[in-house]
């Protein structure tokens, strides 16, 4: 759990890097994630080098990179999953709304109804499709019936599952297609409410279709939440994004408008990703 | 093509050198089983199920033994149980994968191959002397329930390890604690699992006769136990001791208690099996 992480933290901050200068100034009006000076360890590897960044509210943020370039990581940071690695050591400062998350006194579990996740695959439990989605409020100790009713239908309905399932609210969520249990997956973190979503790659798994299907869902819950989406696919980013991360064996290389990256990247690693001449 | 034959030739040499092992094997079984059967098939009434031990071969029963058989799995279950899957659930999901953990895991794997009868000594020792328990069912009991708890914690780790990942960061991933998230999910995907293992390793439990003997387990007790700190007998005990009789009628005795034996064994074998298709079914 949380208290047995090491995490170094409160470190001295350096002056603001470049990066920041070339940050869209518009980014700093509604910050919804703030990291500073991020580092982080496995063990004796280092998987983050050091990343500044701020995040918008109500946008929709791409993480794209190879593979290995720690972009999941760096992902992770936000809701402290990596916490379960036991290896796993963090330097620098993240803060949501304000509040530095890996403080000691953060609960661990509030700051996960604030800040969902979607995987890479799909990953419904073993349960009915009304349980998955009610799971969240359950273990929250919420017993309201009603309440728990009105939150299930309406997380489904958000997810665009509502129509293909609800006569079979008991049926078990494995019984769903890919697509539709990626989009079930999705409910049931919007079922909890959060104002941040992160997905790791949540459509790699699926066909052209329930890709399409999950991009409009994406496109449609930004208005709402604040995304941030790690993807494989330059195309899916330039679509869906309106900020775009580029990451390279631990650094962020570039970070910029989505039109920016993929019309005129300021450097040549970024350019070369994105044309598909390495990576 | 003449290395495809041999292949071929090799292939198929195997394949019946398979076919007589497997053979081999289960025509001792059946054997075995067959011979049983025929000793003592017919010597299995009502009666012989409720009379008391008697020097009378034929007016013999195993009642007090198969009661002290019982009551011996009882408390070796509510103790060996609960204590063995908690151990399984910490050593899977809390305590840290480093050194002493590795040195712990290849330690209780250790354990699940010490002789029984080192489990009796220790026994013996500890709760029948320094516990003063004396060679109660108690004692008995947790003799057992140190025999199999290894067994009971490699159980389930190994099936808490088959729950996939996923799961488990789906449920903290919206905000659920270690222990929601082992008690919602990770317990009743993996339930199948451990109740086969547990239901395994009382069956070993059930058998065992030399620990218990070492315990100070009798082979006459005039009377079933009553509670935990009686006196007692069980199945294997009151087998070996009809066996070591001189009449023929003992003999008679012990293969039915042997076929009485045999089929607790295979009940919860059945029952463990059971469970393992029923779970991995709700997991399809």
């Amino acid at each position: 759990m949380a208290e047995e992480v090491e995490i170094i933290m409160e470190k001295p901050i350096k002056e603001p890097t470049i990066l920041d200068s070339v940050i869209d100034p518009s980014l700093k009006k509604k910050p919804k994630i703030e990291v500073t000076g991020s580092k982080v360890w496995y063990g004796d590897f280092q998987a983050i080098k050091g990343i500044d960044m701020t995040i918008k509210t109500n946008s929709v943020t791409a993480f794209i990179g190879p593979s290995g370039c720690g972009k999941s990581t760096f992902l992770r940071l936000f809701n402290r999953m990596n916490d379960y690695v036991d290896t796993f050591r963090m330097e620098g400062k993240i803060k949501i709304d304000g509040k530095n998350i890996y403080k000691k006194k953060v609960n661990v579990e509030e700051l996960r109804k604030e800040v969902g996740m979607v995987f890479q695959k799909p990953n419904p439990f073993p349960k009915s499709i009304f349980d998955n989605v009610a799971y969240g409020l359950k273990i929250q100790g919420i017993k309201d019936k009603k309440f728990i009713d009105e939150r299930v239908e309406k997380a489904l309905r958000q997810a665009d599952l509502w129509d293909e399932v609800k006569d079979n609210l008991k049926k078990s969520g494995l019984a769903l297609s890919g697509g539709q249990q990626q989009r079930l997956c999705i409910a049931r973190t919007l079922a909890v409410e959060p104002s941040i979503i992160l997905m790791d790659e949540p459509t790699s798994a699926l066909d052209p279709i329930s890709t399409a299907k999950i991009e409009q869902l994406i496109f449609e819950l930004k208005k709402k939440y604040t995304i941030v989406i790690v993807t494989h696919n330059m195309q899916q980013a330039s679509r869906i994004s309106d900020y775009t991360a580029f990451f390279y064996i631990g650094e962020l290389i570039e970070f910029n408008k989505t039109k920016t990256i993929f019309t005129n990247p300021e450097k040549k690693q970024t350019e070369n990703y994105i044309t598909g001449r390495f990576g | 093509m003449n290395n495809l034959r041999k292949n071929r030739l090799k292939d198929q040499l195997f394949k019946y050198w398979g076919i007589f092992c497997t053979i081999i094997g289960l025509v001792l079984l059946v054997v075995f089983i067959g011979d049983i059967l025929i000793d003592g098939l017919l010597r299995i009434d009502w009666e012989f199920i409720t009379n008391l031990p008697s020097r009378k071969p034929e007016k013999s029963g195993i009642y007090t033994a198969l009661m002290g058989s019982i009551w011996i799995l009882f408390f070796t279950t509510i103790i060996a149980f609960p204590m063995g899957v908690a151990a399984g659930i910490y050593l899977e999901e809390y305590s840290k994968k480093n050194k002493l953990a590795g040195l712990l895991e290849i330690n209780i794997s250790n354990l699940a191959g010490v002789p029984s009868i080192i489990y009796g000594l220790l026994g013996l020792e500890v709760f029948v002397r320094i516990m003063n328990l004396g060679a109660s069912v108690l004692a008995g009991s947790l003799t057992l329930s140190l025999l199999i708890l290894p067994i009971v914690i490699v159980a389930t780790r190994e099936a808490i390890k088959a729950v996939p990942s996923s799961i488990k960061d789906a449920s903290y991933a919206l905000g659920a604690s270690k222990w929601q998230t082992i008690w919602h999910q990770i317990l009743p995907a993996s339930g199948g699992g451990i109740l086969t293992g547990v239901i395994l390793a009382l069956s070993r439990a059930v058998g065992e006769t030399a620990p218990l003997i070492v315990v100070g387990a009798l082979a006459y007790v005039p009377f079933a136990p009553e509670n935990p700190m009686d006196e007692f007998s069980v199945l294997p005990i009151q087998i070996f001791n009809w066996i070591s009789r001189p009449q023929h009628g003992f003999i008679e005795n012990a293969a039915a208690a042997i076929i009485i034996l045999l089929l607790i064994t295979f009940i919860m074998n059945g029952i463990a099996v059971y469970f393992r298709n029923k779970w991995q079914k709700k997991w399809k």
